[in-house]
């Protein structure tokens, strides 16, 4: 690892609306994921073991409970005296919040023009992976490319109406779609790219001058011809979030797969995030676990299967959770049996409760309410 | 600078040898403890938790991994302005470089330390015990005794007392005598190695202590008994919850074990008494298909395929299928491979036991019980296929295929 010339640039709110009632109290960004994560935990940590030391957020709306969880950035190492965590909510008077990438760019302009990288690299908080970004920094420095886009050769999301679907001739872009069909395999964008800063602030200034707001559409897809687009292609795991089916179908593939888990958890690029303190899980006599993934502080004393339960979950005797992802603090109480359900934080399942979701489609339990 | 109340200096030097390999290469308050502590956590947690933000270290036994874990104290709470942790190793000044020969000199040796906060109060601490403890309670009782000096002491079984240092109290808890280890206590309270000093009383004594070229320089040998017989005050401070000395491989995997026992009250989960421990980024905890975990602790990065009952695993431990882990504490990193058994065992950190190997033995499958005990594998070693070490081993070197010990 080492520091290099690039700036980070994150997207904590760009895909709120499609999380539904996931989101309707954070971003994005602070959506928990995979037993102890916020999904900005797997951007963060890709930025910084790409050796990037400064990073702004470019929050838009709720984002209280992202500025809790980013703190000073101490747990991704970004509490720094050079560069840093950066968190930029709107400032503008009575203009209300950032309706686009290029206008959330366009209010962040003189951070962006002030530091002191050459590079920018730009990412959306709504992909899990944990790919090599530093490889696609040196790639794109090294081919000269103006924009250099990580995409991923695979089934095209469900909800993705926004996606880019690139057509490519070796690295290069010869042409951009923009949503596509669903359920066809296709080179499509995992919303992270890499470009020149001062490139940026050009186009960001352009689209604004002519009230332009997607980078996608307006930026890349109008400059084709333009610019020396070229694609990186992520063979490690890699999985757009767009809906709370995605959501849960991502969280299975990762208790189901080996290999999921092994390249989003590889030892080389660990993923960082606020610690708690919790104790250890206790798992009690006669509790029956597996094929879980489980958070730390947790006490499980019932039955626990393809579940992802977060940290400080309270699991009581007798109960019965199946296909399940339990956010934290949640509790179930004696007797109760919940299967293809999803609780939000702060949930209680009362005793001897039975709650039953369509394995393809789950109940969703919102943030601290009481069954 | 503002003076400070009162400055905790932590005894974290020893070597503590009867921990045999699990000290060979870290000192002993950097032992895991608990599935993802350290035995220096409790003090040290337990001073942020008392608003004591000053804490010194002494170290001088294989310092690197707990200077490493300290680093700048940010886990505790104690990366602070104008105060904070502080690493105290012994060092070199113009009359030439003394290690520190005992606990007194120790302190003695960072008098300048002291100074700089300039404290009414120094609280004395040991990195070998598991506890938590206000000590805010304790400086009060202190303040309102007007004592020199207060020694938390703890009621140990009467048959056990000759193993402690014992204080001998009168009614009103002022201490009249101190015996080390006697073959005949008078009383059952131990000792507990937490002292409180009026810092002017001790920087006189430790002085004094200095000039004597016959004293050891321990708090206990020669600090307090010096205290008594020149008549100052000193009260004795009693604590009646958990506290263990954690300083023999069948107290420290007692002491892990406790964290099991319903009956033993140790609760590390209380918010309002966190125990704050420096921890690796390391994923959440899978649980396979084929796993059976009964009453055990079990955290982040490990992977549990196998049989895991009344034990606990540390982080990044992986135990395959088949494999069966009972009465036994494995420390990070440990790899118990498939059909391998451990029982009565601690495993040290990044150690891996082959299929088939048994490390361990029940007390009830023992010929002779009297020699039944722990085993214990040291650090990064290998247990070979089919290997079986049988109870009270300490293994220090490597252990071949079909091995039996």
């Amino acid at each position: 690892m080492r520091i290099n010339n690039c700036l980070g640039i994150v997207f904590p709110n760009v895909h709120d609306d499609l999380m539904f009632e996931m989101t309707e109290h954070r971003s994005m960004g602070s959506v928990p994921f995979a037993s102890r994560y916020r999904f900005i935990d797997f951007t963060l940590s890709m930025l910084i073991n790409a050796g990037i030391t400064k990073v702004g957020i470019l929050a838009r709306a709720n984002y209280r409970s992202l500025m809790d969880h980013l703190g000073s950035g101490k747990a991704w190492d970004l509490d720094r005296k050079n560069g840093g965590l950066f968190i930029l909510p709107p400032y503008a008077y009575g203009e209300g919040t950032y309706t686009g990438h290029i206008d959330a760019l366009n209010n962040a302009l003189s951070f962006i023009r002030y530091s002191t990288q050459e590079y920018v690299v730009l990412c959306d908080c709504d992909v899990i992976t944990n790919f090599n970004l530093e490889e696609m920094l040196d790639n794109h420095i090294e081919s000269g490319a103006d924009v250099t886009v990580a995409y991923k050769n695979g089934k095209l999301p469900n909800e993705a109406k926004k996606i880019s679907v690139f057509k490519l001739k070796g690295d290069k872009i010869t042409d951009i779609l923009i949503g596509g069909k669903g359920n066809e395999i296709c080179n499509h964008s995992l919303h992270i790219m890499v470009m020149k800063k001062d490139m940026l602030i050009e186009m960001v200034e352009e689209a604004t001058a002519h009230s332009q707001n997607s980078i996608g559409r307006d930026i890349l897809q109008a400059h084709m011809d333009k610019f020396d687009i070229r694609g990186y292609e992520v063979k490690d795991f890699a999985e757009i979030i767009d809906g709370p089916d995605a959501y849960f179908r991502v969280s299975k593939e990762i208790l189901a797969n080996k290999k999921s888990r092994e390249s989003l958890f590889t030892p080389e690029r660990p993923i960082y995030t606020k610690t708690r303190d919790d104790m250890p899980t206790k798992y009690g006599l006669e509790s029956s676990v597996s094929g879980s993934l489980i958070g730390d502080g947790c006490i499980i004393e019932g039955t626990v299967k393809n579940s992802v339960v977060f940290r400080g979950v309270h699991i009581g005797k007798n109960t019965v959770v199946e296909n399940c992802i339990i956010m934290q603090d949640s509790t179930v109480l004696e007797g109760a049996e919940i299967r293809n359900v999803t609780l939000d934080k702060d949930v209680t399942v009362s005793a001897n409760v039975t709650l039953c979701g369509a394995p393809g489609y789950p109940m969703y339990i919102r943030k601290g309410s009481k069954v | 600078m503002k003076q400070k109340e009162c400055v905790a200096m932590l005894l974290a030097g020893g070597q503590g040898s009867r921990l045999g390999v699990l000290t060979q290469k870290i000192a002993k308050p950097a032992v895991p403890y608990g599935g993802k502590y350290r035995i220096i956590d409790f003090p040290l947690s337990n001073c942020i938790n008392s608003g004591i933000d000053t804490v010194g270290v002494l170290t001088q036994y294989q310092p690197l991994e707990l200077n490493d874990y300290i680093g700048s104290g940010k886990p505790w709470d104690l990366d602070r302005l104008g105060g904070g942790v502080h690493i105290l190793p012994p060092y070199q000044h113009i009359k030439g470089a003394d290690w520190y020969k005992g606990t007194a000199n120790a302190i003695y040796q960072n008098i300048p330390f002291i100074e700089k906060y300039n404290p009414k109060y120094v609280i004395i601490l040991s990195g070998d015990h598991i506890y938590k403890m206000d000590y805010r309670q304790m400086i009060k009782e202190h303040k309102e005794s007007g004592a020199n000096c207060t020694i938390a002491v703890i009621e140990v079984p009467m048959e056990e007392a000759s193993r402690f240092g014992i204080m001998n109290c009168n009614p009103d808890g002022s201490i009249y005598e101190f015996e080390e280890k006697p073959k005949a206590p008078k009383s059952n309270l131990a000792s507990m190695g937490i002292y409180v000093f009026n810092w002017e009383t001790l920087r006189k004594y430790l002085e004094e202590d200095e000039q004597n070229p016959n004293s050891s320089n321990d708090f206990g040998k020669n600090i307090i008994p010096a205290m008594l017989s020149d008549g100052c005050k000193l009260q004795s401070y009693r604590f009646a919850d958990y506290w263990k000395d954690v300083g023999t491989i069948d107290s420290l995997w007692e002491s892990n074990l406790d964290l099991l026992n319903p009956k033993v009250e140790l609760d590390l989960s209380d918010p309002a008494w966190r125990i704050y421990s420096r921890t690796p980024s390391a994923p959440p905890q899978y649980i396979g298909e084929t796993a059976n975990l009964q009453n055990s602790l079990v955290t982040e990065g490990c992977e549990v395929y196998g049989n895991v009952e009344f034990s606990i695993l540390f982080e990044n431990v992986t135990v395959g299928e088949g494999a069966n882990i009972i009465d036994s504490i494995i420390m990070p990193g440990a790899t118990i491979k498939p059909g391998a058994t451990v029982q009565y065992s601690i495993i040290a950190e990044d150690v891996v036991v082959e299929e088939g190997a048994v490390v361990g033995e029940r007390p009830e499958e023992c010929a002779d019980l009297e020699t039944w005990g722990v085993s214990v594998v040291g650090t990064k070693l290998k247990v070979g296929k089919n290997a079986k070490i049988s109870a009270a081993k300490m293994i220090d070197k490597n252990v071949e295929e079909g091995e039996i010990i």
